[in-house]
């Protein structure tokens, strides 16, 4: 029995690519209005765990709860589809049509879209309007891809390492935008290298080790336990996901 | 759902036009092949038609191929693919837009070599004629499509150009299209009979009384079986990586 505002709930997900298990009974859930940080050294299995959620690749997994729908296997229904929004870590636009194509034609997908205009005005993309995506820097493609996957006002979003090669101002920018769908019940999932950016947004931490949940706290809690132990959020993280570096971290030394 | 499949074709064709390097090659290649060697350089006297629907043949197969294994191949592994397939975007409009582009350019290349042939090679067609033979030739590019989503689906995005080159050009050499048929040797002319190339240009052939004889309903099994292969080739590799 999931609660009712429980957008995502997923339950014991494995993953092997041949003989190698990339998640490990995996669980995990979302409430509308949260913002859970999924955090984790490189390879770590944070993108698989998306992918699998997502149905881009197959995985095992003995509940799979999304927007209240019962999943199986991989397909995901278009109604469902409708409701999510997606920023994948590498994720490409078509090089020959402008910022402002590419909106409309994402937005031609979903039956009510955020109108065009507001949307580049909301994601600071109206004086690159008219550029080929293939022309842009690595950051302003960064928010034209954060554009198209809040573009449909999704129900559960999910960002995968959204603020890779953005600006502080564009961070802080985008930082404010997840508030205000978070605000308006949105269920964000959120993966990360920035420490600081797990800090200021999420209400829960999930911290994944070789494809296994290492710990889960709520944001408050995490930040509690750091202060209690004296130690930065940096060093918890460290010691938490028992990686090579935390002792070094943990006594100062750079 | 109409205004997802339009706005996807839209772009599409778009996206292809701000490409001159796709679409000068798939365009000039076979109207300047035609022109050196169905007009300059005619065989003979009366080869002007027989090659007029060699190199249209020829001409149409180009976007239809390359429109889908490149696009397909690049999209694939820049992750464009994988953002559409998570949106509620129907995989038919993709597919379909893909499909109108390259008929969009199959259209202009017949335009500019039916226009050719009958003013410069004085081809004289009746009416019927050149509306079945560019009916035969637009409807016959879908196995060629397939075979391009195939290739885009299995290879990479730098290696697929090459690939697709190295089937592209060998076939439509064997089946006749840059030579008459009858001058290549006999086991040329045995190993054509199990291309599709071959048996579409048959089909065209038929319009104007110079194919080989063959009954239609060979050349036609022959490309229906053909795509039902591909189309099963391209269930199982998108299967596979979903996985």
């Amino acid at each position: 029995m999931i609660a009712a505002n429980t957008l995502l709930q997923v339950q014991n997900l494995s993953k092997t690519y041949g003989a190698t298990k990339v998640l490990n009974n995996v669980s995990l859930s979302i409430n509308s209005s949260e913002v859970v940080a999924v955090l984790g050294p490189n390879g770590a299995g944070k993108t698989t765990l998306i992918n699998s959620l997502l149905g881009l690749c197959q995985a095992e997994f003995a509940e799979l709860q999304l927007l209240g729908q019962a999943v199986t296997g991989q397909q995901r229904p278009r109604e469902l589809r409708a409701q999510i929004g997606v920023m994948m870590q590498v994720g490409s636009l078509n090089a020959n049509l402008t910022v402002r194509e590419q909106l409309d034609l994402f937005s031609h997908y979903y039956q009510q879209p955020l109108p065009v205009d507001s949307l580049m005005e909301q994601c600071d993309l109206t004086s690159v309007q008219s550029q080929l995506f293939g022309s842009l820097s690595g950051g302003q493609r960064q928010r034209v891809l954060f554009a198209i996957a809040i573009c449909a006002q999704p129900k559960l979003l999910f960002l995968d390492e959204p603020s890779l090669g953005m600006d502080v101002h564009t961070r802080h920018m985008m930082w404010e935008l997840i508030r205000q769908l978070r605000n308006n019940g949105c269920g964000i999932v959120l993966t990360t290298h920035y420490l600081d950016e797990a800090d200021q947004l999420a209400d829960r931490i999930v911290m994944i080790c070789k494809g296994e949940v290492a710990a889960s706290h709520t944001a408050a809690d995490f930040r509690q336990q750091a202060n209690d132990q004296g130690l930065t959020l940096e060093q918890l993280y460290l010691s938490s996901t028992g990686l090579p570096g935390a002792a070094l971290s943990s006594t100062g030394v750079q | 759902m109409f205004a997802i499949h339009q706005a996807e074709a839209k772009y599409d064709l778009l996206s292809l036009w701000r490409t001159p390097g796709f679409y000068l090659p798939a365009i000039l290649f076979p109207v300047v092949f035609y022109y050196f060697f169905g007009v300059v350089f005619s065989f003979s006297s009366g080869a002007a038609p027989q090659m007029l629907v060699a190199y249209s043949c020829f001409g149409v197969i180009g976007p239809a191929l390359f429109n889908f294994s490149v696009a397909v191949a690049s999209d694939r592994v820049h992750g464009w693919m994988a953002l559409k397939r998570l949106s509620p975007m129907p995989l038919s409009a993709y597919m379909l837009a893909k499909y109108v582009s390259s008929t969009v350019f199959a259209v202009v290349i017949l335009a500019l070599l039916f226009t050719l042939s009958a003013v410069v090679a004085d081809v004289n067609l009746w009416t019927w004629q050149w509306a079945s033979l560019a009916l035969i030739l637009l409807a016959g590019t879908l196995p060629f499509a397939l075979l391009g989503l195939l290739l885009g689906l299995v290879c990479s995005d730098k290696s697929v150009p090459g690939v697709v080159n190295l089937i592209y050009l060998p076939m439509a050499f064997l089946s006749g299209l840059w030579v008459p048929f009858t001058i290549l040797p006999d086991y040329v002319q045995r190993i054509a009979e199990f291309l599709p190339t071959y048996h579409l240009s048959q089909l065209a052939f038929k319009i104007i009384d110079a194919d080989q004889g063959q009954p239609v309903w060979l050349h036609l099994g022959y490309l229906v079986a053909f795509s039902l292969v591909l189309g099963l080739l391209i269930r199982w590799r998108f299967s596979l990586l979903q996985k």
